[in-house]
């Protein structure tokens, strides 16, 4: 079973008034680099990161992260 | 880029700059004097000390207020690690292994226990050691990090 977390971290900083990667960064206490992958979906933050990077957009978690399955998963995970 | 991308670039740098002319040296010195006088080109090796610095170069700065490491940047460092003594059980599973089947396939079995190897090539693979261990924490952070932990900017 292949799944994937993508977010709208980019689309949450331009609508939070066009805030820098760099700013986020300290919000979320990371690095930008962090924040670049993040955008890039080349890595997926640990539970409390999402948190704090939902918090800084003070929006819940979802809203910020989506769990995706990808295409030919059989969707219950179970066999047969 | 990042001060742990820096260090192993660093340490690459270094790893290269003694193994480079250690290789050469050997070469040459085999050639010109033969093998004794050769093994004095592995004084090379020596410059692998400057490594000692990267820590003092790329560390963590005291009074730096920004972040510079965060959980990103743990896990390519523990993961590096792994890689890196996953490098070193491999290295030294060869090193322990080729000569043995070496001589095996050389002398046969039953006189495999004759063939000596000098005391001196020990702590040469225990330094060899090192080398394989940062050269392999160093390629695995870089390559860990790859192309998403650039600059492009937003």
């Amino acid at each position: 079973m292949t799944h994937s977390i993508t977010n709208r971290i980019r689309r949450l900083r331009f609508d939070h008034g066009e805030m820098t990667q760099k700013t986020l960064a300290e919000l979320s206490s990371v690095t930008r680099q962090t924040i670049i992958a993040l955008e890039a979906n080349k890595y997926v933050p640990s539970l409390l990161l999402a948190y704090r990077i939902a918090r800084v957009f003070e929006v819940s978690i979802e809203e910020v992260f989506q769990f995706d399955q990808m295409a030919g998963d059989s969707g219950n995970g179970r066999p047969g | 880029m990042h001060p742990q991308q820096r260090h192993a670039r660093f340490n690459l740098i270094v790893a290269l700059s003694a193994v480079v002319p250690a290789g050469l040296g050997y070469a040459v010195l085999f050639m010109l004097s033969g093998p004794k006088c050769a093994l004095a080109a592995f004084g090379f090796f020596g410059i692998c000390a400057l490594w000692g610095f990267g820590g003092r170069f790329y560390g963590k700065k005291e009074n730096s207020p920004a972040v510079t490491m965060d959980e990103r940047d743990e896990d390519i460092k523990r993961r590096a690690m792994v890689i890196a003594w996953a490098a070193d059980w491999l290295y030294w599973g060869l090193i322990c292994m080729v000569p043995w089947f070496v001589v095996v396939l050389r002398f046969g079995v039953g006189r495999m226990h004759e063939p000596v190897i000098p005391i001196f090539w020990l702590p040469m693979a225990y330094m060899v050691t090192g080398l394989v261990h940062t050269s392999a924490w160093s390629i695995a952070v870089l390559v860990l990090y790859g192309t998403g932990g650039g600059d492009d900017d937003a």
